[in-house]
């Protein structure tokens, strides 16, 4: 419940909780992309065949872009689960322009 | 697509670890450097290099708000509010970047760039912070402890009409030259919307990240992006960037980031003579 005047504490818990799991998630993908990228590089120094070397760094730069969606999505269901209705709005609407641009590379892939 | 060479990938890092590393001396991260040298001096075309940048800037943004000293400075609520504008700025930026030619595009980032260098030329050395734990911070508002006084400084967002319009322009150009975008909008949310520096700047470099993904996700479809230079430059970045920061908080010195403002005019002049 968040209406009428909104007990400081409470929401105050609920932001902090939402930091750290925001942070969780950007730490993730910080990690496992530059990992992946990384490995990739070394593979194509090592002059490896890029069946060897493509597939980690498309991946790892799959996972670079996923990342910040990945934490628009958890902050709208943590907004969810907190019942704050204008903020998740405010997130389906951000992730309904992400959903635009990804269709806009899709219809160019395509193309 | 021919296969990328060991010397292309170093290129690449280099580029990166020069651009990372200057960006984040001037607090503009690694975009305004990065993308004129892939221009001038790799030879790649516009749109590639605003894509490879764009990446660039979606890791350090990733990085640097997962680092546990930004975080607690980062509005997360405000964050949201200002990402309806820089998201749907990133994606017209994006589809107006597929449409320009890539000599105006050029001619757009010198102008931006020039414009950015001679404002910081104006305003080295700025800071704004209110002590006054006794503020209703509102909505938007937000409240962190700083370290240096020991006290929490609180604040009040003003003006959020002009912080979502700056908000749409910085996303605009973010995707549309390859930049991150915060050395547009932080100046304006500190200055004209009460946000403290440091506030504005976490919150930005947070933002940054999902604005850059917008344009980053077209130019990657339409393989303007290729993975093995994109990766260079992103290690390059992000090891650049840390190097800077250290850089950075050892010398503080106002005569730098002169110098870095007035190489980022001498590189946008360039890019400019290259566009016409």
């Amino acid at each position: 419940m968040n209406g009428g005047g909104g007990s400081m504490p409470e929401s105050d818990r609920a932001l902090e909780r939402l930091q750290r799991i925001v942070g969780r998630v950007l730490r993730a993908g910080a990690v496992l992309s530059t990992a992946l990228m990384a490995l990739g590089l070394v593979l194509t120094l090592m002059s490896l065949p890029s069946a060897w070397s493509d597939p980690p760094l498309e991946l790892g730069l799959v996972i670079l872009m996923a990342t910040p969606v990945a934490n628009v999505v958890v902050s709208g269901l943590e907004y969810l689960v907190e019942r704050d209705w204008k903020f998740v709005l405010l997130t389906a609407v951000v992730l309904l322009i992400l959903a635009g641009s990804l269709a806009v590379a899709i219809m160019q892939r395509a193309s | 697509m021919p296969p990328v060479t060991p010397a292309e990938i170093v290129l690449m890092f280099l580029a990166g670890a020069t651009g990372g590393s200057l960006g984040a001396l001037l607090g503009i991260g690694g975009g305004p450097f990065l993308v004129p040298f892939l221009v001038l001096v790799a030879g790649l075309p516009f749109r590639a290099a605003a894509g490879i940048s764009l990446a660039t800037v979606i890791a350090t943004s990733t990085v640097v708000s997962a680092n546990a000293a930004s975080r607690q400075l980062i509005n997360l609520r405000l964050g949201i509010v200002l990402e309806v504008a820089t998201t749907a700025g990133g994606l017209t930026g994006g589809l107006t970047a597929l449409m320009l030619p890539p000599s105006l595009l050029r001619f757009i980032f010198a102008a931006v760039m020039i414009a950015i260098a001679l404002v910081m030329l104006t305003r080295l050395n700025r800071r704004n912070v209110i002590l006054d734990d006794e503020l209703d911070p509102g909505l938007l508002g937000g409240q962190y402890h700083e370290d240096e006084s020991g006290g929490v400084v609180t604040y009040r967002v003003k003006r959020l009409g002009v912080a979502l319009g700056m908000s749409f322009v910085a996303g605009n150009l973010s995707t549309i030259l390859g930049i991150g975008g915060g050395v547009i909008k932080v100046p304006v949310l500190n200055a004209w919307c009460g946000i403290p520096l440091r506030a504005a700047a976490a919150t930005s470099a947070f933002m940054i990240g999902v604005t850059a993904t917008t344009g980053a996700v077209i130019y990657y479809a339409r393989g303007e992006v290729v993975p093995a230079l994109a990766a260079g430059a992103v290690l390059g970045v992000l090891a650049g960037s840390r190097a800077g920061m250290m850089m950075g908080s050892r010398a503080r010195a106002k005569w730098l980031k002169l110098l870095l403002a007035l190489i980022l005019l001498a590189v946008s002049v360039l890019m400019l003579m290259r566009a016409g």
